[in-house]
């Protein structure tokens, strides 16, 4: 059994190293400008690597059954650290970062693998698979307060990941889809609040569903009062944001309203991927990075780095790379008996899934920007090494599934 | 918790379930990483194009580099319009706040007033990837200390922009026209042709006709610049692109014959001058008075300078040589006589009817003459100019066929000169013109003794009298006149259809106008001693509210007539009273053609006036 622990999953490794590598050759290509202003150091990636390829060996030598025991420990942690950012002074206009002599790092990032390692937790301690919304209640209160925490920050990024994580560990926690529907309906509702008419079909919909499915009398009320809740509290809600939060919403929906402002971002970013075309300008040779015309290029939008440079044929690759891992990810979740282990391993998949998808949607506008850095290739040292501890999660849980075989 | 994994298997995790909700999870990163390929195909190979195209507008600035325009030369090969080494300072800003805190440090240095820096900024927002045009002529000092803030401005050029330059200047300022700043409403027609706000273009006179020949072809200087505005460094692919020389024109006017022209009008008259060679119908000299510079548009014009000229009550921007008319007063008698010879409503020695007592009666109203001629022949009448004479002969020729004549030689057409803003000639077309004024029947028959000695409704330009003038001394081809000598034979608008014989009976009372002792401009004319056989006719027009308007046309050598000039002088007085210019102006020209210097001249030999005197 010895033996089989010490057994490295070689591929999941190889793939995410694999795609670090690309983010370091991307962060060097980002911090090559025309006048050579960017003082984007990108060798320091290089050495967040190394420290996370550390981390990734120390975390697979520790048995499952302790990662299982220092899981409540780690997400009152997680809490604490999210009180005490939000007393530190704001970093770049949010109260995100904790800094830590030269290095800076995001506890939110920490709080979502302690959600994943709770949920886990409490998943293992189910007798049976939840069929009210009653039975949902004790996640949805473990994810809603670090999410929550993360809002005021503001970080609306990560409070969807919260979102995201929480829908789909139920999910694979075995609640019908329906549950998962009625649980996140709320939410639904406030966005659809701004039309009236959608608004009025969505609750009509909802009221339709509950009457069909006849839930307990509990999940009635909870779908019911929160969705007309949300529904009418979102528009004098949305009044009393300030001006350049509704600007930032708005923008999203029109960059071209705002094309020296707010869309600027978008615009460019969109310029920048599809001038790169099927094979790209090459590396090091994309015009809207050196010219700097492209912001953020090394955090939030490395991938129109990638799109610009090597074009279609790098988007591909890369989108096929996160594909192998994240396939290998819900594989592990499958076949690994053990709740916890099986329920981890989804985590981290779900959680690799939303920052990739978020990030990436965002690059060609399909989504608002939320700065979500994109899982391996993102510059920033602190998530590479969460990326890292999810996949030295995913080999326990993938060496679990022989121990339970051989057992 | 219990340690051993392996025992806490409840019916939830069961294999089979999961294997549903893997695959619904499969399923969802397949749809969602399909999704996300779909929006990048979109935008990659899809609308690759289209964001290539805003990649490269991103990255590059095309600063567009003047193409020296053509220059014009006058018939010996003397500058007219050339273009002089000149400096221009533009701007290309790379956002409007920048283009704000550029113009506090610019503005007083280049002595910008408010105003004038508000419509930078607003040519700047109609083309921003443009460069908007501070000063199109700095001088040395300013050149200096632009040149030390060039490192502060982002975007400042300061670029070589030759200047056009008139070296006559005032002289030849109608003719020439003027370069002004583009319109808005001209650019938005004109901006596929390549023209930038901005841009000087021909705004008048020869350099608006010939403007797409002289203009020559923009080369472009293509800068990288990055997010900021500020320049990387010329553009790999393709850096430069060489402007292209406008062609230059050779015109078919003398540039002293110009100058001359400027220096003798009448000072604090208004008028004009055209000189044709009949021959060829090329135009010789063309001037306008009160004149002004077009050095002043060149550079950068003041506002003041512009009210000046505009708001000027003597107009000096009207080319009135061809763009104003004139009753061309007793001039016409010479088509009226060519008409009357044309139908053969009299014999050329033949009396009128009536001899001049001073004036004509026609039924209960009296026509008045200058003078008392008593009993002329035609050629006695063309030289006194008796309006008794040509009252007779108006009404043997009818209205009818005074107006059919007319408009057959053109005195209702343009001249067809290749330059902008011609005036159309008035002249009744027909009868019928007169009905549709009055009304039918409510014009007298009267209206044809008026017509007969180019009074009434008849206004024409210098230029279209000189037309005229030119083909009567050219055996009657009416031709178009021209600035530009093309190589191409003359073009024929018309041909009168007189016979040599009389053609040369108006000739010869051309010569007696000036040289015959009863002639109008015989007195006047002597004022200058004569090197040339010169002939001329007089016309003093009446116009409501001040003096008559004074035309002379006059042409030499009679022999063989080189050069045909007419001059009107708003309210000259009589129009004999300008003879001397046209004589010195014809005689400058044949002196210059013959090689004479000033101080050679001899008198001409006397006139023989044996064909040319009196009839009898």
């Amino acid at each position: 059994m010895a033996g089989l622990r010490s057994r490295h999953n070689w591929y999941l490794l190889g793939l995410a190293f694999a795609l670090s590598a690309i983010g370091i050759g991307l962060l060097f290509s980002a911090s090559q400008t025309a006048l050579g202003t960017a003082s984007d150091r990108w060798q320091f990636q290089i050495v967040w690597l190394f420290l996370a390829l550390v981390v990734y060996f120390a975390v697979s030598f520790v048995p499952m059954r302790y990662v299982e025991k220092i899981a409540w420990p780690a997400y009152l942690l997680a809490l604490v650290l999210l009180v005490v950012v939000l007393a530190l002074p704001a970093i770049a206009g949010a109260h995100s970062w904790i800094r830590l002599g030269p290095m800076q790092f995001q506890p939110s990032e920490f709080a979502k693998l302690a959600v994943v390692l709770v949920f886990a937790r409490w998943a293992a301690s189910l007798e049976a698979p939840p069929r009210e919304l009653t039975d949902l209640a004790k996640p949805t209160a473990m994810v809603a307060l670090p999410a929550a925490l993360v809002l005021i920050q503001p970080d609306l990024g990560t409070a969807i990941v919260f979102v995201v994580l929480l829908s789909a560990l139920t999910f694979w926690a075995g609640a019908p889809l329906l549950l998962v529907f009625l649980l996140l309906s709320p939410l639904i509702s406030i966005l659809l609040a701004f039309s009236l008419p959608l608004w009025s079909l969505y609750i009509l919909a909802v009221g339709a569903i509950l009457f069909l499915r006849r839930p307990s009398r509990r999940t009635w009320a909870y779908v019911a009062t929160s969705n007309l809740f949300m529904g009418t509290v979102a528009l004098p809600l949305w009044n009393s944001l300030k001006g350049y939060q509704q600007q930032r919403l708005l923008v999203f929906l029109q960059p071209e309203s705002d094309p020296q402002g707010a869309g600027w971002n978008v615009i460019q970013s969109k310029v920048a991927i599809g001038s790169g075309g099927l094979l790209g300008k090459g590396f090091l040779q994309g015009t809207q990075k050196r010219l700097e015309f492209l912001p953020e290029r090394t955090t939030d939008f490395i991938f129109s780095v990638l799109g610009e440079e090597l074009g279609f044929v790098g988007i591909l690759l890369v989108f096929a790379l996160f594909a192998l891992l994240l396939m290998e990810g819900v594989k592990i979740a499958e076949r690994n008996p053990d709740p916890f282990a099986s329920t981890v391993a989804f985590g981290m998949a779900a959680l690799l899934t939303s920052h990739l998808t978020i990030n990436t949607a965002m690059t060609v506008g399909l989504l608002p920007i939320t700065g979500l850095p994109l899982p391996f290739l993102s510059k920033g040292g602190s998530f590479l090494v969460v990326c890292f501890v999810g996949v030295a999660l995913w080999r326990l849980a993938w060496s679990d599934r022989f121990a339970s075989k051989w057992r | 918790m219990k340690s051993d994994s392996g025992a806490r298997h409840t019916p939830l995790f069961d294999l089979v379930r999961r294997n549903q909700r893997a695959r619904v999870a499969r399923l969802g990163i397949g749809g969602i990483l399909a999704l996300l390929t779909m929006a990048f195909f979109n935008v990659q190979i899809v609308h690759h194009d289209d964001y290539a195209r805003r990649s490269t507008s991103n990255q590059v600035r095309t600063i567009p580099l003047a193409a020296p325009r053509g220059i014009l030369y006058d018939r010996d090969g003397d500058v007219i319009a050339e273009n002089l080494p000149a400096y221009s300072a533009s701007l290309m800003p790379p956002s409007e706040e920048a283009l704000a805190r550029s113009m506090q440090r610019l503005a007083p240095i280049l002595h910008l007033d408010p105003p004038a820096v508000e419509e930078l900024q607003r040519q700047h927002r109609l083309a921003p990837g443009q460069p908007v045009l501070l000063d199109g002529d700095l001088d040395y000092t300013t050149l200096s200390l632009l040149e030390e803030l060039r490192s502060e401005i982002p975007g400042l050029l300061l670029q070589p922009k030759p200047r056009r330059h008139y070296p006559a200047g005032a002289a030849t300022a109608h003719l020439t026209g003027y370069m002004a700043q583009i319109g808005e409403a001209e650019l938005a027609r004109q901006r596929a042709e390549g023209y930038a706000a901005g841009d000087l273009v021909g705004t008048t006179g020869l350099e608006r006709w010939y403007e797409s020949d002289l203009r020559g072809r923009k080369g472009a200087e293509y800068m990288e610049v990055d997010a900021m505005g500020r320049r990387v460094g010329p553009w790999a692919v393709k850096p430069f692109e060489a402007p292209e020389v406008g062609s230059e024109l050779h015109l078919t006017v003398d540039l002293d014959l110009q100058r001359r022209a400027h220096e003798i009008f009448p000072p604090g008259k208004r008028g004009a001058i055209v000189a044709l060679d009949p021959r060829t119908g090329e135009v010789l000299l063309l001037y306008s008075h009160p004149t002004f510079d077009p050095n002043l548009f060149s550079g950068r014009m003041t506002r003041q300078d512009w009210r000046n000229l505009s708001e000027d009550p003597e107009k000096p921007l009207i080319n009135r040589a061809i763009a104003a008319r004139y009753a061309p007063g007793s001039v016409f008698k010479l088509a009226t006589a060519a008409m009357a010879m044309t139908l053969g409503v009299m014999g050329e020695d033949e009396y009128m009817d009536v001899p001049c007592r001073g004036g004509y009666q026609f039924g209960s109203r009296w026509f008045g003459c200058h003078s008392v001629h008593g009993w002329a022949t035609l050629r006695d009448a063309i030289i006194t100019s008796c309006d008794t004479y040509f009252y007779q002969i108006g009404l043997r020729l009818g209205l009818e066929e005074l107006t059919r004549l007319g408009s057959a030689w053109q005195f209702d057409q343009r001249t067809g000169i290749d330059l902008p803003n011609e005036s159309a000639n008035l002249f009744p077309a027909s009868t019928d013109w007169y009905d549709e004024r009055y009304g039918a029947g409510r014009w007298g028959s009267g209206v044809v003794l008026n017509l007969s000695i180019g009074q009434g409704e008849i206004a024409v330009t210098p230029l279209k009298m000189v037309q005229f003038v030119s083909a009567v001394l050219n055996g009657g081809e009416l031709l178009q006149p021209r600035l530009v000598r093309n190589g191409e034979p003359p073009e024929k608008l018309a041909q009168l259809p007189l016979s040599s014989d009389q053609f040369r009976i108006l000739q010869t009372s051309l010569v007696g106008v000036v040289n015959d002792w009863r002639g109008t401009a015989f007195q006047r004319a002597h004022y200058t001693p004569m090197r040339y056989v010169i002939g001329g006719k007089s016309g003093t027009t009446e116009h409501a509210g001040g003096e008559p308007h004074a035309w002379f046309v006059a042409a030499g050598p009679m022999e063989n007539p080189e050069i045909v000039v007419a001059i009107l002088v708003e309210e000259g007085g009589s129009g004999s009273a300008q003879s001397p210019i046209a004589i010195d102006l014809i005689q400058t020209y044949l002196d210059a053609r013959r090689g004479r210097l000033p101080d050679q001249l001899t008198p001409a030999p006397p006139v023989a006036l044996s064909e040319s005197g009196r009839a009898e």
